[in-house]
């Protein structure tokens, strides 16, 4: 083997990508169950809270009340997915079908596994968030053609979260540690990042704390590009996420390492 | 002419937290060659296993997989590895033939060549029929050459096997040992742990026998049968009111008895002159020594538990 081939080979990206792969394989082989998650809920949300809660609310800002959820639906869907996949899906991989047990024996290893878990809860995140652009468009909630780097930026927030789920998965020793994951983390920042109301209504101690939540910059990022109002902070708040991710990461790889080699 | 060395390990240790698993054994291992560790739970044979295929850390001691050593070059290794585990570690997430092509793009084995290595296992190991079913429909003993084939799929030069026939009904086992057979006259070297001594016997050049994180002894079969327990065993199947009786005749002769719970055996015994003629009313038993009698003579009837 040549030296960049083998150089191509250590790194946790190509090894990362072959867990990818596995996870791709088997989401296509059960696809009809999979579907219908990525559909139905937000299509209920906007119609419910957007159009049917949004009429009694007045406008915030140039934007109407659904205008002003849809990007922050396209978030927050993508910080479900990939929070669903990275904390009982792969929580599932490597407990019940010995996923990891078996990778570890080839030349991959907990690092590999990590990224390649992020990589595939990101590629849900994305298929999310651009299942929830499509719907916005259609019905008219879209303001800008830079729309469209909302999807890569679903992927980010896939790639944030997911890193930070792995670090729960990695430490857990029951199943039913997930469940407080979501009760006493994703929910409550689903309702506290700017989602469904603007943040600086909060009082400003309150505020700051939002801002430190990993769905609160996701959240900005995407309503500016959907709505094109456009600013220099959505750089600091990709930077933000960049942050969150590489630290989330490295963390995760380590007690995923801790994890699994004894 | 002796074969290179593709495994060595130098008063190789592994020690968790408070319990040493592996303590301090040296072996050399050759190209080409069967090579079985056999103990009782505990011995350390797994965690030996585990050092090898660079998925547990050594503590002390050198180990080296080709020349590579396993605290440095653990991709190198494992790329050269075919690893059988204890745990079926099959993805029930896809079927039969998926199983094998995911493990192969592990190895960055893909496309045709995968799918070419894939279709040869499926065949080799009869199971070409079941390439579309999940796994989870496979009977165990389909499972466990499906586990088997998945290791040979990227052609390793090295295959380890944990405990492959554990729980295998008599034909699946024999039509296991055969292909391992036909793989060892390909060239692999091949590391086995088994419970089973026939097993052992059967398809291991060489040997250790382990115990408590130690080798005990090192050797061909045959030869360890001879210097342990020799040629021809005598086997006196004998009830416990009888037995006290019995040794205590028995230690009159001279002779080595050694009580085995359900039979007491008499080693190196050599012609029938030899036989005391007061165990005329015994119900005795005179067959070839085996690998089993060497087994438990050096680990004894203890229980473990582990």
């Amino acid at each position: 083997m040549t030296a960049l081939a083998q150089s191509i080979q250590t790194t946790p990206i190509w090894g990362g990508f072959r867990v990818w792969q596995r996870n791709r394989d088997a989401f296509v082989r059960a696809w009809k169950v999979e579907i219908g998650g990525i559909a139905v809920e937000p299509l209920v949300m906007l119609v419910a809270v957007g159009f049917g809660l949004g009429a009694f609310v007045e406008d915030i800002g140039d934007l109407s009340y659904a205008e002003f959820l849809a990007p922050g639906l396209i978030a927050s869907q993508a910080v479900f997915h990939a929070t669903f996949d990275s904390t009982y899906g792969a929580y599932l991989r490597m407990e019940t079908h010995h996923l990891y047990e078996a990778i570890l024996f080839t030349p991959l290893g907990p690092a590999d596994i990590v990224v390649g878990e992020v990589m595939w809860g990101a590629t849900r995140a994305l298929v999310a968030g651009a299942a929830v652009l499509t719907m916005a468009t259609a019905f008219g909630l879209v303001g800008s053609p830079l729309a469209l780097l909302a999807i890569p930026t679903a992927y980010l927030i896939g790639l944030m979260i997911g890193s930070i789920a792995m670090i729960l998965t990695a430490t857990a020793t029951t199943i039913g540690a997930m469940n407080n994951f979501f009760t006493l983390f994703v929910l409550p920042m689903f309702w506290a990042s700017g989602v469904f109301f603007p943040l600086d209504r909060l009082p400003d101690g309150l505020e700051a704390a939002a801002w430190a939540l990993p769905l609160t910059p996701s959240a900005a990022l995407v309503r500016g590009l959907v709505t094109g109002d456009m600013s220099w902070w959505m750089l600091l708040w990709l930077l933000e996420m960049i942050a969150f991710t590489l630290v989330a990461l490295r963390l995760a790889s380590f007690f995923m390492y801790r994890r699994l080699i004894k | 002419m002796q074969s290179p060395t593709v495994i060595s390990a130098r008063d190789l240790t592994k020690r968790y937290r408070d319990l040493t698993a592996v303590d301090g054994i040296s072996f050399d291992i050759r190209q080409g060659e069967c090579f079985g560790f056999l103990g009782p739970n505990g011995a350390g044979k797994t965690s030996t296993m585990k050092m090898i295929s660079c998925v547990s850390p050594v503590t002390a001691g050198e180990l080296l997989v080709q020349g590579w050593d396993v605290t440095r070059d653990q991709r190198a290794i494992k790329s050269a590895l075919g690893v059988v585990s204890q745990a079926d570690s099959l993805d029930s997430g896809l079927n039969v033939l998926q199983n094998l092509l995911s493990y192969g793009r592990y190895f960055n084995i893909d496309g045709e060549a995968a799918r070419r290595h894939a279709w040869e296992a499926l065949e080799l190991f009869q199971l070409r029929d079941k390439a579309y079913q999940s796994p989870d429909e496979l009977s165990g003993g389909m499972r466990r050459r499906l586990l088997i084939g998945r290791a040979l799929l990227h052609e390793p030069s090295i295959l380890v096997l944990d405990e492959p026939t554990t729980g295998l009904d008599p034909q699946t086992r024999h039509l296991v040992w055969d292909k391992l057979l036909h793989l060892k006259s390909q060239g692999i070297t091949i590391l086995l742990t088994t419970h089973y001594m026939e097993e052992a016997a059967y398809l291991c050049d060489r040997l250790v026998v382990m115990d408590r994180g130690r080798i005990l002894v090192e050797g061909a079969p045959s030869d360890l049968i001879l210097s342990h327990v020799g040629q021809e065993v005598v086997e006196i199947r004998v009830d416990w009111r009888r037995k006290s009786q019995l040794l205590s005749g028995l230690n009159g002769h001279g002779l080595e008895a050694e009580d085995r719970g359900d039979a007491v055996l008499l080693y190196g015994v050599n012609g029938s002159n030899q036989i005391p003629s007061d165990l005329d009313d015994y119900d005795v038993i005179r067959r070839p020594g085996n690998l089993e009698d060497v087994f438990l003579r050096l680990t004894g009837r203890e229980l473990r538990e582990s």
